[in-house]
C-alpha cells in the first residue's frame, strides 16, 4: 500500500505514490476499503464491473473513487481489490471484487460525503505517479 | 497583519478587510476577533475568501463568518451575493450537504423531569432515528411517486402524511418547501434518497436532548417558549446521500459550463454557471429539490422525537413539543436586498452560514415579526450551543447572514489519537451527558476539544451586531452517527 494521510483539519487528504497507473487504482481501492470498513478484512464474494471516464488521469481517479463510494452508498458494496481490464487516456474498465457490508464483521466508519476536486492531482514523476485527493466528511 | 502571505487590515474589534487585488472584483470582509484570526494561520480559508471575490457578478464583499474554515471552493462560513442577471451560481458555494441545517424543538418538560428518565429517552431516540453511515429506515421506503412529492413539497409533504402539525411549517425557512424540480435530479441521486428519509447520518450530525442553561434576552426567549431548564431537542442533519449526489452531479456539469461560458476560475471547485443559463436553472431546480428532501428529513426526525417523548413521558407532553424554528446553513436563495440605496434581487450563497433576517422582515411568520428570525448555533457535544435572533445589522452588512457553528480546531486524526486511550462516553456521562453512537470512531473524532469554543464565535457575531444572543443550551444526551 502506498498512500498516506496528509494533515487536514476537518476532512481527509491523501497522497498516493505508485510506480504505475495500474497500481494507482489498486491503491485507490485499498483506500476505499479503509474509508468504508477501516482495517477490518473484506472477502471476495462478488464482482462489480465498472467503467469510468475522464479526460485527465486526475479526473479518472476522481471518477473511479466516486464510483466506489456510490456502490457502497447504494448497495453497501465494500471493495477488496480491483482488476483492470483496460486503461486508456480517457477511460478505465475493470471490476471491483469484494462483498456486502456486514455490521457483524465490518467496522462502521464515519460517512464520506464526496471526493472533491480541491487540490486534486495525479501526475507522472520520474518514479511513476504522484496523486493527491481530498475527501469531504 | 499578514496571514499566509495575504495582507489583512483590521477595521475594528470584530472586522477585518482583505483589500481587493489581482483578479478580485471586490474586497473580502472577515468577522473575527484577534484570537480567531490567529486560528486561521496555516488554513487556506482566507485564500478561499479571495477566490470567491473573483467570481463574476459578485455584489458587496466576499464575506466570512467567525467560524470560517477551509471548505471546497467557498470556505465554510462563507457568504456571497450575486446579481441575478450578471452573476453566477456555484454548487461549491452551497456545499455537498444541500440544506444541511439545524432545528430546535422545545418541550413542556424541565431538566428535572427528564433527568431520571434520560437513559430511556436517549435509547428511544437512538432506536427511533437511525444514525451512522448509509443509515436507512425499514419503515419509510419511498416509491418513485412519493419521492417526487418529497422533492417538490418538502416538509409540507411530511406534515400532510402525518409527520407533524401545520404549525411546524410556519417555523421553517420558505415554509419548508422551495421551488424544487425533481426532473433535474439524477436517477443515482434518487436511488440514494429512497430509504434515507428520517435518518440523521454521520460525522458532525446529531440529535441532542438539552436544556436552557442561560437567558440573555427575556423578551425573545419568552416569545420562543424558552425559559431556564426547559428541555429542548436539537436536530442537525441535511439532505443525506441524495444531496451529496446532486452536488457531485452538478459539479461535473459546472466544470464544463465554466469552460463554455469562459469563466476564469482560481480554483476548479468554484466551477459555476451564469444565473441566466440553462445549467444554472437546472442546478437551482435540483438544489431546491434536495433542500426539500432535507426539510422533510428533519420533519420526520421531529416526528420520531415526539414519538420518543410519548413513549417515555406521555402523549400530552409530546403534543406540546413545538418546533421553535428550522434553519438552513448550506443553501443559495434569491432574495431582495438594498444595495447603494436600491433594492436588488440577488442570489445569496450561504455555505456554513445562517440566514438571520431582522424584525419586521416580510418573509418571517407573524410570531417572529417583533423579535427577528431565530438562529441556532450548535457547539460541541460536551459544552453548549446558542439561540440567537437576526438583526438589522446583519441585514445591512451581511445580506442577512450570521455564523453557523463552532468549527473544528483539531484534525480527525489528532482527535482520534487524543481519544484512543480514553473512554469518551464515560467521561461525558460523568458530566451528566449520555452519548449513543453507531460508531466509536465518530465519538472519538467528535470529542469536545476537537472544536473551537462556540462561545467565542457567538460573542463575535453578537459584538459585531450581526446576530443577537437569546439563550444558551447545554447537552444532556446526544445521538451520533
Amino acid at each position: 500500500m502506498s498512500y498516506r494521510h496528509l494533515p487536514h483539519t476537518a476532512d481527509i487528504k491523501i497522497e498516493i505514490t505508485a510506480p504505475s497507473l495500474e497500481q494507482v487504482f489498486q491503491d485507490a481501492t485499498a483506500l476505499l476499503r479503509e474509508l468504508t470498513v477501516g482495517s477490518t478484512g473484506v472477502e471476495v464474494r462478488e464482482r462489480r464491473d465498472v467503467t469510468v471516464r475522464g479526460d485527465t488521469p486526475a479526473e479518472q481517479l476522481l471518477q473511479f473513487l466516486k464510483e466506489g463510494l456510490y456502490l457502497f452508498a447504494v448497495d453497501g458494496f465494500v471493495p477488496a481489490g480491483w482488476v483492470s481490464d483496460s486503461i486508456t487516456p480517457t477511460e478505465i474498465q475493470g471490476a471491483f471484487e469484494g462483498e456486502s457490508f456486514d455490521p457483524n464483521r465490518h467496522e462502521t466508519q464515519p460517512e464520506v460525503k464526496a471526493v472533491t476536486r480541491h487540490d486534486l492531482a495525479l501526475d507522472r514523476t520520474p518514479d511513476g505517479w504522484l496523486g493527491t485527493i481530498v475527501f469531504d466528511l | 497583519m499578514k496571514l499566509n502571505d495575504v495582507r489583512v487590515e483590521q477595521i475594528d474589534e470584530f472586522r477585518w478587510r482583505v483589500p481587493q487585488h489581482g483578479g478580485m472584483r471586490t474586497y473580502g470582509l472577515i468577522f473575527a476577533d484577534a484570537a480567531l484570526m490567529q486560528d486561521l494561520a496555516g488554513d487556506q480559508c482566507v485564500q478561499q475568501v479571495i477566490n470567491v471575490a473573483h467570481l463574476p457578478g459578485i455584489v458587496g464583499p466576499s464575506i466570512a463568518m467567525p467560524d470560517i474554515h477551509w471548505g471546497y471552493g467557498f470556505p465554510i462560513g462563507g457568504v456571497a451575493a450575486f446579481d441575478e442577471k450578471e452573476g453566477v451560481i456555484s454548487p461549491g458555494g452551497v456545499g455537498y450537504d444541500i440544506n444541511c441545517g439545524v432545528r430546535l424543538l422545545r418541550s413542556p418538560l424541565s431538566m428535572h423531569d427528564v433527568r431520571p428518565h434520560l437513559r430511556k429517552l436517549v435509547d428511544e431516540l437512538y432506536e427511533g432515528i437511525p444514525s451512522g453511515v448509509g443509515s436507512s429506515r425499514a419503515d419509510v421506503r419511498l416509491t418513485d411517486s412519493e419521492l417526487g412529492h418529497v422533492l417538490r413539497r418538502g416538509a409540507r409533504w411530511a406534515v400532510e402524511e402525518g409527520f407533524g402539525v401545520p404549525r411546524d411549517l410556519e417555523c421553517m425557512e420558505g415554509g419548508g418547501a422551495l421551488d424544487g424540480n425533481p426532473d433535474t435530479v439524477s436517477a443515482r441521486a434518487k436511488k440514494r434518497g429512497k430509504n434515507q428519509l428520517g435518518t440523521v447520518g454521520s460525522g458532525n450530525h446529531f440529535v441532542e436532548v438539552g436544556y436552557v442553561s442561560a437567558i440573555y434576552d427575556d423578551v425573545a426567549a419568552t416569545r420562543l417558549g424558552l425559559s431556564l431548564n426547559t428541555v429542548t431537542f436539537f436536530i442537525h442533519s441535511g439532505s443525506r446521500g441524495l444531496g451529496y449526489q446532486v452536488c457531485d452531479d452538478y459539479l461535473d456539469l459546472m466544470v464544463q459550463a465554466s469552460r463554455k461560458y469562459g469563466i476564469e476560475l482560481p480554483d476548479k471547485q468554484l466551477c459555476c454557471a451564469p444565473l441566466t443559463s440553462p445549467e444554472a436553472r437546472d442546478y437551482l431546480g435540483a438544489m431546491n429539490a434536495a433542500a426539500n428532501y432535507a426539510f422533510a428529513n428533519r420533519q420526520l426526525m421531529s416526528h420520531y422525537v415526539r414519538r420518543a417523548v410519548t413513549d417515555v413521558f406521555s402523549g400530552d407532553a409530546a403534543d406540546q413539543v413545538d418546533l421553535v424554528y428550522d434553519v438552513a446553513h448550506n443553501i443559495a436563495k434569491f432574495e431582495t436586498h438594498e444595495v447603494a440605496g436600491q433594492g436588488r434581487r440577488l442570489c445569496v450563497h450561504r455555505k456554513g452560514a445562517t440566514r438571520a433576517f431582522p424584525p419586521r422582515h416580510p418573509e418571517l411568520a407573524a410570531r417572529f415579526q417583533d423579535i427577528g428570525q431565530p438562529v441556532f448555533i450548535p457547539g460541541d457535544m460536551g459544552r453548549y450551543s446558542y439561540v440567537l435572533v437576526g438583526t438589522p445589522g446583519a441585514y445591512d452588512e451581511t445580506f442577512g447572514s450570521t455564523c453557523h457553528g463552532a468549527g473544528r480546531r483539531m484534525s480527525r486524526t489528532q482527535a482520534k489519537k487524543e481519544a484512543r486511550p480514553r473512554n469518551v462516553p464515560k467521561e461525558l456521562a460523568a458530566r451528566g451527558i449520555l452519548i449513543r453512537a453507531a460508531s466509536r470512531r465518530t465519538v472519538d473524532e467528535e470529542i469536545p476539544e476537537a472544536y473551537k469554543d462556540v462561545r467565542q464565535v457567538v460573542d463575535v457575531v453578537d459584538g459585531a451586531g450581526i446576530g443577537k444572543k437569546v439563550a444558551q443550551l447545554k447537552p444532556m444526551g446526544v445521538v451520533k452517527g
